[in-house]
């Protein structure tokens, strides 16, 4: 008798007939409708899932229906949309972001203001309020398929790093006299006079911005050039896809673009002649400064906050101002802007395929495809009210803000300093705030993944290493590696 | 009565449904006589028909009945049995007359006066005598008929055979008035079968109009009288109904039996009756007494007064008082949407923390990217507005009660109150832009100075680390020591007396003050005597060469210091150990006025600095000018304890705020021009509109007051929302907001509007509290101490004494 109760009860219960699809071709179940109870969450349609692959370490799977996350009950869901428990279900499923880790930091002596890093070379340069940018390239951990490995330290003596049980900067560059306000990356194993040289660029309040030559092993640098016309602090630099210009913006109100390439080949036959003379010494007298930028980009009524140049032709700005403006690099010309109602701190470009494709060999068959990929052309900006604000580009417009803004994000309780988006992803972006806290979001659903909250400190930078590592510079003076694994 | 009305109706229906037998017989007599009928008729119609159609065979047009101009145009008239056209030729003769030929039949045709056209048949007609007759008895108004006589004696129809005694006809009475209706019967058994069924309807009993108050709602009332009062009421309460004017109530003297008092005596009566015209009377009836009612007359002048009713009806003019619904909410003005009045602070983003004690004052430099702050701590820290950075730190030993950023964006210096001193800071090249410090350099000789004192300072540090190594050496090289330290006071006597002389030289008009300029050098080197001083008394306690020396320098020491011990670095127990800490890096000079400096105030242009001690007595209120080492005073004495001064952001005008006024002096006369009254017990601090035309005053007795100077004297608006002391305001530059700090821990932000139009008045709106200071221990009720605007942003700073500083936008 109670059995009979019981399969009565479970013939009660509300079924929903659901398919479930997926792009990950490792992860396909068959395409058969499923009788499944409404009450699930993503939890048990995770686990039955799990249970039609027969894995035996469960993933951990999300679901999407109609492009949009299921963060409730399937009823709930249903109920929400008004969608009938009687018609079929598409639910497509793709494996969940793992739960982010922290996993190593990177102590400095003042706070860190901007963090570049590339995890294909397995470093990162840092700049920092007490004027210097610093080269790491010991202490990174990194993933080999759901294995963390960590980089063993190249330079760094090992029983000093027992001893003090740190991490320690393979170099440091001074030069700056104000703090590092943005690095970057230039180029990596440029050829230079037979020699393998890093190229880094490198913004501060000092009004200079520095080109920086390291030696590939990391054991000595020089200055390449002095970029000088700001006349208040750098806020932002930003380099266009070919990697031979770069826009910097400044608290003055203005964006230069600046050529790189011509001054580094009247350095390279000033080096000539001067090995020619052989004069070896590597002073500052071989220093160029630079005080003609090709271009400049004036508009803003206030300080710019930060800049994009996601495309050869275009470049995208954001201001203090209120307002994003995309600019013709050829014609110096403004192409549209936007208005917000607060000032804006950071922006990115999800089109923007942000670090060194252009000379990776080993990525020349993704860079390929990245090149295909345009499905959408979608820039975030982060405001002083803690919201970051989803645009969509493809429908410019200068009278409304509303028909221009796609999504909001609100979650963050302060203003948001950094924004990336992760790499190789169509909707995965991080963003660092203010309020000490690095959220990662999904652009299909409006509540953050994962929310990493060590401490009250301002983030001051983020930067995504690859797709599974995010590094942030923080205001207690650290830089911290963040790993999404998958957690066993 | 039912039965009535059914018997009536019933009565001609009863004869088609049930004909008697006499009915059967009539008719059948009726019908023979219509049969006669009949055939008579059809003869007469036929004989007629027969005779047109010989007569008019040919002549007649078919037309019809219309005029025969409707066929103007054709040639034919109508179409004969064959079809053929009936020609108008054939018709009418002498159809085609034109003009001429009617002209010409004027003359020769006698009776042409006489001759008209049918219209019908287009034919000519001459009348006849007899119809002319006709036509002009017609015209004069008579009868047309000449026989006719209208006055005829009357003839009845019919004959009364036998006078008038009988009837019109002589028909004997039907008989079925004495039979029962058959018919009938058969209504009444069908009436009755449905009143046994109870299916008779009250429908078809008569409604019957039963009493009912008019005027009182509960009752019911037929409908029709409802809707009329419903409609009536609905008039009214549009308004639309005006009351007729209501006649005058009768009194007791319009009784028949009055009092005797209002009966009137004789000479009144006499009176009354003197007056002949109604309306001019006092009244228009004389009251009289009468015993019963019956004897009471007939009123003779009822029919006027009716009337003069009926002229008031309609002659008076009625106006509609119209009574206005006010409440509360409606009387409140309508605050414009927060939404519009947009961007004001709204949350608090950015926390400033590195001071350890309550924060006294921020400034914020002209640019938005620095903020300075001064602190109990005794120290000076300069942070970077957008990411909360402590970029430089001075410290004394003295608390900072005021310190203020230049506003003129090409000098960028800034100005603090530590203790009795006022401080002009270079805030270095580390904040400043290369262009800012090119420009300082040109504005203020005085940072060159202090660049070249730098050196001077390195040099003074060697003699000092001499000094200090001497005092590791033998007590012999002590005469040395003191020899050098008399020199060194003989030049510092020296440098003091430059100092106090070089002011006196550059202003020519009489010194009405106390204050000196100093450079950091001399100041330095004032300090570091006293030091030596110190440190010799504590290393030779018992030497009695140096004692004498020292104890006159202790005695200057003291007089200088007079009563209080204010010092810039040190307290006395500082001199005396043997610490060095200063940071006078960046000072460009230093002022020293003779009592605590709690205000500082600069001019828009950035050359004029006020400084404010509220003890000071005449010299409450000092103008320093930075680029030429100047002091002036222009206040001769006292007009109370000053709180706070301002300068006009554009015209030569100062604002001093007293304790209770305020008062605007203007520069160039050196009078005072208008003293405004806000009425308030203890004034903290004022702020002016950058307009110039209104001016904020906030009191430590909760209130704020808005002031339009031009308007008036008194306060345009007190504000009492803060629930403790008003210890700043602050007006933005740019937007129209302005903000009041209280000890309640609270910032309120108001949105206030200023237009350009003279007639509108500012509008004032308070759009936002915001919280997030508290009180550094529950004994300490301070709350928020300063409060500043970002000068760009709509952003607000401010200073508590939970020892932070918050940033609101």
């Amino acid at each position: 008798m109670e059995i009979e109760n019981e399969t009565e009860e479970k013939k009660q219960t509300e079924t929903v007939q659901v398919i479930f699809t997926t792009k990950y071709k490792e992860y396909q179940v068959i395409e058969t409708p499923f009788e499944i109870p409404v009450s699930l969450t993503r939890y048990g349609l995770s686990e039955v899932i799990n249970h039609l692959l027969g894995k035996e370490k469960p993933i951990p799977f999300e679901f999407l229906i109609n492009e949009e996350f299921l963060r409730t009950s399937l009823k709930q869901f249903l109920d929400e949309k008004n969608l009938s428990s009687e018609k079929q279900v598409t639910l497509e499923y793709v494996p969940a972001l793992p739960q982010p880790k922290q996993f190593n930091q990177f102590l400095h002596d003042d706070w860190v203001s901007a963090v570049d890093g590339k995890n294909s070379f397995n470093i990162f340069a840092t700049g920092c309020y007490d004027n210097l940018v610093r080269i790491w390239k010991s202490g990174l951990y990194k993933l080999k398929g759901n294995e963390i490995e960590e980089k063993k330290p190249i330079h760094v003596n090992l029983n000093q790093n027992q001893n003090q049980n740190q991490e320690q900067p393979s170099l440091i560059l001074s030069h700056h006299s104000k703090p590092i306000k943005s690095v970057k990356w230039l180029k990596f194993n440029e050829n230079i006079s037979n020699q393998k040289y890093h190229l880094l660029l490198s913004a501060s309040l000092d009004e200079q911005i520095i080109l920086w030559k390291i030696s590939s092993n990391l054991n000595s640098y020089s200055i390449l050039t002095k970029f000088i016309g700001h006349s208040e602090g750098i806020n932002d630099i930003a380099l266009n896809p070919k990697r031979n210009l770069f826009c910097s913006c400044g608290n003055d109100s203005l964006c230069f673009i600046w050529d790189i390439n011509d001054k580094k080949n009247e350095y390279q036959n000033q080096e000539e002649n001067q090995e020619e003379n052989q004069n070896e010494n590597q002073n500052e007298n071989k220093i160029i400064e630079n005080n003609t930028p090709i271009a400049s980009l004036r508009g803003h009524t206030q300080a710019v906050s930060a800049a994009i140049w996601p495309s050869q032709s275009s470049i995208y700005t954001t201001s203090y101002d209120y307002t994003i403006k995309k600019w013709d690099v050829e014609k110096q010309s403004l192409v549209w802007e936007a208005f917000s109602k607060n000032t804006i701190h950071c922006l990115h470009y999800n089109q923007y395929e942000y670090p060194y494709l252009n000379f990776e060999s080993n990525q020349n068959q993704n860079q390929n495809q990245n090149q295909t990929r345009k499905e959408s052309e979608l820039l975030l900006t982060g405001h002083s009210d803690g919201i970051i604000r989803l645009w969509d580009n493809r429908i410019p417009s200068n009278s409304e803000e509303s028909c221009v803004i796609k999504t909001l994000f609100k979650s963050h309780t302060s203003w948001i300093s950094s924004l990336k988006w992760k790499p190789n992803s169509d909707f995965v972006f991080a963003s660092g705030s203010y309020d000490g806290s690095v959220k990662i979001w999904d652009i299909r659903t409006k509540i953050p993944l994962f929310t990493l909250k060590r401490n009250s400190e301002k983030i001051l930078d983020i930067d995504w290493l690859d797709s599974q590592n995010l590094l942030t510079a923080s205001a207690d003076q650290t830089v911290k590696q963040i790993i999404l694994k998958i957690s066993n | 009565m039912i039965f009535e009305e059914i018997e009536n109706e019933s009565t001609e229906s009863d004869s088609d449904f049930l004909p008697t037998e006499s009915e059967e017989l009539e008719s059948e007599e009726e019908r023979n006589e219509e049969e006669e009928r009949e055939a008579f008729y059809e003869h007469f119609l036929s004989d007629s028909e027969s005779e047109s159609e010989g007569e008019n065979e040919e002549l007649r047009n078919t037309i019809g009945d219309v005029p025969v101009e409707w066929y103007k145009e054709y040639s034919h008239i109508g179409y004969n049995l064959t079809g053929e056209k009936i020609l108008k030729r054939d018709v009418i003769k002498a159809q085609k007359k034109d003009n001429l030929d009617d002209f010409l039949a004027k003359f020769e045709n006698p009776d042409y006066w006489r001759t008209i056209q049918n219209k019908l048949t287009g034919e000519d007609h001459v009348l006849t005598d007899e119809e002319l007759a006709t036509a002009f008895r017609i015209q004069s108004g008579k009868y047309p008929d000449a026989d006719y006589d209208p006055y005829a004696p009357h003839v009845d129809f019919f004959d009364y055979p036998d006078g008038k005694l009988h009837p019109l006809t002589n028909k004997p009475i039907s008989k079925r008035g004495f039979v029962p209706s058959k018919w009938e019967a058969k209504k009444i058994i069908k009436i009755v079968k449905r009143l046994r069924k109870q299916k008779y309807s009250k429908r078809r009993t008569r409604r019957v109009v039963r009493d009912f108050l008019l005027w009182s709602n509960q009752e019911k009332m037929p409908k029709k009288f409802a809707e009329k009062k419903k409609l009536a009421e609905k008039r009214k309460s549009k308004g639309e109904n005006i009351p007729a004017p209501k006649p005058h109530l009768p009194g007791h003297e319009e009784s028949y039996n009055p009092p005797p008092e209002y009966l009137p005596n004789q000479r009144e009566i006499e009176a009354w009756e003197s007056i002949e015209n109604y309306d001019e009377k006092p009244r228009n009836f004389l009251p009289q007494n009468f015993d019963r009612i019956i004897d009471i007359p007939a009123y003779s002048r009822f029919l006027n007064e009716r009337f003069d009713r009926c002229l008031d009806l309609y002659l008076c003019t009625r106006a509609k008082k119209r009574k206005q619904k006010l409440t509360k909410r409606k009387i409140i003005p309508k605050l414009p949407d927060l939404e519009d009045l947009k961007p004001f602070p709204t949350h608090e983003m950015i926390t400033y923390k590195g001071h350890i004690n309550k924060v006294r004052s921020i400034s914020v430099d002209p640019t938005g990217n620095w903020l300075v702050s001064g602190s109990d701590d005794k120290s000076i820290k300069i942070w970077e507005v957008f990411t909360g950075k402590c970029f430089k730190t001075w410290e004394f030993s003295e608390i900072v009660y005021s310190v203020a950023w230049n506003p003129n964006p090409e000098t960028p210096i800034i100005a603090a109150a530590v203790g009795k001193y006022v401080l002009i800071i270079n805030p270095g090249d580390s904040i400043l832009s290369v262009k800012q410090v090119n420009n300082l350099m040109k504005k203020f000789p005085l940072v060159i100075e202090h660049e070249n004192f730098d050196e001077n300072q390195l040099e003074d540090e060697n003699l000092n680390e001499n000094l200090n190594e001497n005092e590791n050496l033998n007590e012999n090289d002590i005469l040395d020591r003191n020899q050098k330290i008399k020199q060194k006071l003989s030049q510092l006597n020296q440098l003091d007396n430059q100092n106090q002389k070089n002011p006196k030289k550059s202003s020519t008009h009489k010194k009405r003050h106390n204050a000196i300029w100093k450079s950091p050098k001399e100041f330095l080197n004032e300090i570091r005597s006293k030091k030596l001083i110190f440190q010799q008394k504590k290393l030779n306690p018992n030497n009695s060469n140096t004692d004498q020396l020292i104890e006159k320098l202790q005695i200057e020491l003291e007089e200088t210091e007079a009563h209080d011990n204010h010092e810039l670095y040190y307290t006395k127990e500082d001199y005396e150990s043997q610490e060095f800490k200063f940071t006078t890096k960046g000072i460009v000079a230093i002022i020293k006025c003779t009592n605590i400096v709690k205000s500082l105030t600069w001019h828009n242009k950035g050359d004029y600095l006020a400084s404010v001690s509220p003890n000071g007595g005449r010299e409450a209120v000092l103008i320093h000018r930075v680029s030429k080492n100047m002091t002036q005073n222009p206040f001769g004495k006292s007009k109370g304890v000053v709180q706070c001064v301002k300068f006009h952001p554009k015209k030569p005008l100062f604002f001093v705020a007293t304790q209770r006024h305020v008062r605007i002096y203007n520069l160039l006369r050196g009078k005072m021009t208008l003293k405004l009254m806000p009425g308030v017990q203890w004034i903290s601090s004022i702020d002016i509109h950058p307009g110039g035309d209104n001016l904020i005053v906030s009191s430590y007795d909760k209130k704020l007051c808005w002031f339009d100077i031009d308007l008036s004297t008194k306060p345009y608006k007190i504000m009492r929302y803060h629930s403790l002391a008003i210890r700043k305001v602050a007006f933005h530059n740019r937007f129209p907001l302005f903000c009041s700090s209280s000890d309640d821990k609270t910032t309120q932000v108001f949105y206030g509007k200023v237009f350009n139009d003279l007639l509108q008045n500012p509008l004032i709106v308070p759009v936002k509290i915001l919280h997030g200071h508290e009180y550094p221990n529950e004994k300490l009720e301070l709350g928020v101490l300063d409060c500043v605007f970002h000068p760009i942003q709509p952003w607000l700073f401010t200073s508590g004494a939970d020892k932070t500083i918050r940033l609101f936008c």
